[in-house]
């Protein structure tokens, strides 16, 4: 069966060969049916890869463990679900099952297209399937997830304990769907610049497959920092580790990307700025690939004696240099067709948001990318501790708390100070009333970003909430709708703008949740015996017994703890910790007491024969926050791109003379 | 066996892709360009009618002033009419083919 | 034209401001890495990042130990060449993969010959299984990245 799956592979990447020569072709006069044929290559091979990766699973579910990534990843014992997703677990693994995301990516974009952009197509096929040419032949002759390992034992290692649970089984495809679907506002820019249609038809193209992207990669890093606060029992759910800047960079890009096409959109502008975007944003998911699965963090050594590197970074450089080479030689059919007219417009914001936004991400990748640098060039790796992000990303992310309140309510073009007055005085006075809490647990705790944090949320949470209510208020009057109806109408009407306002709602919560447990967390460490209590920060934990078990996979020890708060208790929680037999690997289980104001996290560290229970308590202001806010980013996003039916008309004095109305 | 799967497997992709070619509709490519062009402008035109419409509630709730109001709805109007103009020469350019 | 210089200006002010800001962040947050072998001839207080393998013999209820007051004592071996080793002392919290074998950094300073590690900055870095493998028969392969714990994509 190795040899069907490798064939496989073999004719996928044939397949996506011919796509990409024929889709070129087809350009010529007389020759459009090769365009045809080429999109008929694209289901191709998505068909050969479909084979490859159900062949793949087969071989994982039949416990073949003469193949190296089935024995290197599971067992036996392991459960079909886990079979099933150890495919992720592999080098290869991962990267059959990101070219197979790219293949049913290709298929969409082409189903998607039949009637339209047919003079862009060619180009777009052209550069998906040469994506997956790069994939394709990879796995076909770099690492291949079916090479075969000798001597076969009898068993395989399992997979990681670690990861056995739901957030691992879906993080990984979750941020591959988001990384895949930036190659296709790539795709269209590419071929926005070669046929030289530079009008903004590609990025209306591409607007749902923008915003979709950017959902999966919400949705992706909010899991990985869910499972790392639940797994890694460190208290803590981001620490700046470069796998996780890998997948931070794209995001960060894309989000700029998603806010300045409405500018390229409204108002004709930043068309040179919004080519390079794609470009960066496409070839940071790579690179976030590519920093994943090559071992350039390790050593610059490690990375020479990686397969993969050096074919990734082969990849990427000849993405930029091509795609800038194209944006170069088009950059006079870019001009802008207006000009910035005022520092205080909304264009200004959105110009700002991104500035910041771009500048955060070139600082996380100076920062993830300095000890390689550094040992390139002094033969010394130096690292930036995590003080150097958080240092950056503190202010940065203020002024966008900020900015994300304003730029909706300030008017494109030029916002005249007597509007401002207007538009921003009643969230001034929620601001200015805020400040009387924020400073208060300042003082306590001392940090100044946080009571920042606190006040320029209130405020932007107030500018949204009066967007809502004037909105709301227009169409109660016009429509004589009940109020329900009217934030319902708001909704259906225009999904964007109001899906985009859920969005910041969520982008709120997450920020002010971050800075009040970065600013408020307290930590602190307890040995008691059963029976005592010991206090942090004003918790009370009671020892009530230890338990200990023992199975054929692991053996366990756990601790029931009664959690007080001035003498009420009010919770009982279990942490415990699991050393599993087969690959002699520790497992913290955390218990978690949450509350909209507080996480109470614990971490079994040990439980000692004669039953003396050492924790390690931290005490998280407001954690709940930031998983309410990635849920509000999803919900916001999917309204946004949802498809609305064609509504009312507008009337219009017509050429032809006519009344005036448009058709409804 | 795995073979014959193999080379099952790649004649039918073969045959999947050389069919264009071999069938030949031979279909002439401008009106298919036409046809995109028009499509084009009447999801433009659509994003500009949502626009003015947009401007107007915003307008309406305050977030517009007075002028401003005027200004972008003059504009967006112009647009909308300019569309409207090339949507028609394009039908009739495609109903004189 | 008037607002080709606003958009000039704009850039121009970003581009200060945000050097100035990775300046001044860099400036106290700097380490070098730095393995066994290398802290032989140092012991002037600099801050390192140690990295190296945890050579056998290190006690069994490392994360209890890490607790007391006393601290976790564990023997660093350099990874390119195992007679070079440190030993350290660590107090905090110690990732689940910490083991006999596994390839670890901690930050801290040389006192008097054992390093005196921050608390708290254990790392494990976690090769995958299939590496162990190839690194038994003699080949080298690329280490996955993780932090304080293990990523497996």
């Amino acid at each position: 069966m190795t040899l069907a799956g490798r064939a496989a592979l073999l004719l996928a990447f044939a397949a996506a060969l011919y796509a990409v020569g024929a889709a070129l072709y087809s350009r010529r006069k007389g020759k459009r049916e090769y365009l045809a044929s080429a999109e008929r290559g694209v289901w191709a091979v998505f068909a050969a890869t479909t084979t490859a990766i159900v062949v793949m699973w087969a071989l994982l579910l039949g416990n073949r463990f003469d193949v190296a990534d089935v024995a290197g990843y599971s067992n036996t014992t392991l459960g079909w679900n886990y079979k099933i997703t150890a495919l992720w677990g592999s080098q290869a693994g991962s990267l059959l099952l990101w070219m197979w995301i790219l293949s049913i990516v290709a298929v969409l974009v082409v189903v998607t297209n039949r009637r339209r952009n047919r003079q862009l197509m060619p180009v777009v096929v052209a550069v998906l399937m040469g994506t997956a040419v790069f994939f394709t032949s990879v796995l076909s002759f770099v690492t291949s997830p079916f090479a075969t390992v000798s001597p076969v034992l009898e068993d395989g290692r399992g997979l990681n304990p670690l990861l056995q649970n739901a957030y691992m089984q879906s993080h990984p495809p979750l941020l591959y769907i988001g990384y895949v679907g930036l190659s296709v506002p790539f795709a269209f820019a590419i071929a926005a610049l070669v046929t030289r249609r530079l009008d903004s038809t590609w990025i209306t193209s591409v607007r749902r497959w923008i915003i979709l992207s950017w959902m999966f990669l919400t949705v992706g890093i909010v899991l990985g920092s869910r499972w790392a606060y639940e797994e890694l029992g460190w208290g803590g759910y981001w620490a700046w580790d470069p796998v996780e800047n890998a997948a931070l960079m794209p995001w960060l890009v894309a989000t700029a990307f998603l806010h300045s096409v409405m500018v390229q959109e409204r108002r004709g502008m930043l068309r040179i700025w919004n080519m390079v975007l794609v470009i960066m944003t496409f070839t940071l998911a790579l690179f976030g690939t590519f920093l994943t699965r090559s071992g350039i963090l390790s050593s610059v050594h490690a990375f020479g004696e990686s397969t993969l590197g050096p074919y990734f970074l082969g990849f990427i450089i000849v993405i930029l240099v091509g795609s800038f080479a194209l944006l170069f030689s088009r950059m006079s059919l870019l001009r802008s067709e207006n000009s910035l007219e005022s520092y205080i417009s909304r264009e200004a914001v959105f110009l700002y948001n991104n500035l910041l936004l771009v500048g955060l991400a070139f600082a996380v990748f100076w920062g993830t990318m300095f000890p390689v640098l550094t040992e390139a060039v002094q033969g010394e790796r130096i690292t930036v501790g995590q003080g150097f992000f958080n240092q950056v990303a503190a202010p940065i992310g203020i002024a966008l708390l900020f900015l994300t309140g304003v730029g909706p309510m300030i008017s494109w073009r030029k916002a005249s100070p007597r509007e401002l007055r207007r538009r921003f005085a009643g969230p001034l006075v929620v601001a200015t009333i805020a400040i009387i809490p924020a400073v208060y647990f300042a003082q306590e705790g001392g940090a100044w970003w946080a009571a920042a944090a606190i006040v320029l949320g209130a405020f932007t949470l107030a500018c949204i909430v009066s967007e809502f209510w004037r909105g709301m208020k227009v169409r109660h009057q016009l429509g004589g709708v009940s109020w329900p109806g009217a934030l319902g109408q708001l909704f259906t009407r225009n999904r964007r703008r109001y899906g985009g306002y859920v969005v910041h709602v969520g982008v709120v919560s997450i920020i002010v949740a971050i800075a009040c447990q970065g600013a408020f967390s307290t930590q602190g460490d307890l040995a008691l015996r059963t029976g005592q209590t010991g206090e942090v920060a004003g918790y009370q934990f009671t020892n009530d017994g230890g338990t200990r078990s023992k199975d054929d996979h692991k053996m366990s020890v756990g601790v029931a703890l009664g959690v007080s708060e001035g003498g009420n208790r009010f919770a009982t929680l279990n942490p415990g910790v699991d050393v599993f037999t087969a690959q002699q690997q520790r497992s913290s289980e955390v218990a978690v007491d949450t509350s909209p104001f507080r996480d109470v996290y614990v971490v079994l560290v040990g439980l000692t024969p004669d039953g003396l229970a050492r924790i390690s308590v931290f005490i998280n202001p407001m954690m709940m926050w930031i998983w309410v806010g990635g849920l509000l980013m999803l919900v916001g996003s999917l309204i946004a791109v949802w498809p609305s039916r064609r509504t009312q008309g507008v009337a219009v004095p017509s050429p032809a003379g006519a009344d005036g109305r448009v058709p409804e | 066996m795995a073979y014959v799967f193999v080379a099952v497997i790649s004649v039918a992709l073969v045959a999947l892709i050389a069919w264009p070619l071999v069938a030949r509709a031979g279909a002439d490519s401008a009106p298919a360009d036409q046809l995109d062009d028009r499509r084009a402008i009447e999801e433009e035109l659509q994003r500009s009618l949502d626009a003015i419409r947009e401007i107007e509630m915003d307008h309406r709730a305050g977030n517009l002033s007075d002028e401003d109001f005027a200004a972008l709805d003059r504009d967006e109007r112009a647009r909308a009419v300019e569309l409207m103009r090339r949507r028609d020469a394009l039908s009739a350019g495609v109903e004189s083919a | 034209m008037k607002s080709r210089s606003r958009f000039a200006i704009a850039l121009t002010l970003a581009a200060v401001l945000g050097g100035w800001l990775i300046w001044t962040s860099i400036g106290g947050s700097l380490e070098t890495y730095t393995s066994p072998s290398g802290l032989v001839t140092t012991s002037d207080g600099t801050t390192y990042r140690l990295n190296g393998t945890v050579a056998p013999g290190s006690p069994e209820d490392a994360a209890e130990r890490a607790q007391t007051a006393e601290g976790l004592r564990f023997v660093v071996r350099d990874k390119e060449d195992a007679s070079v080793t440190v030993p350290v002392v660590y107090r905090g919290n110690v990732p689940d993969a910490f083991k006999d074998g596994r390839e670890i950094v901690v930050t801290g300073r040389m006192e008097n010959g054992v390093f005196q590690a921050d608390r708290g900055t254990l790392i494990t870095l976690c090769p995958s299984k299939f590496m162990e493998e190839q690194a038994k028969q003699g080949k080298e392969m690329p280490a996955d990245h993780s932090a304080k714990g293990t990523a497996g994509t």
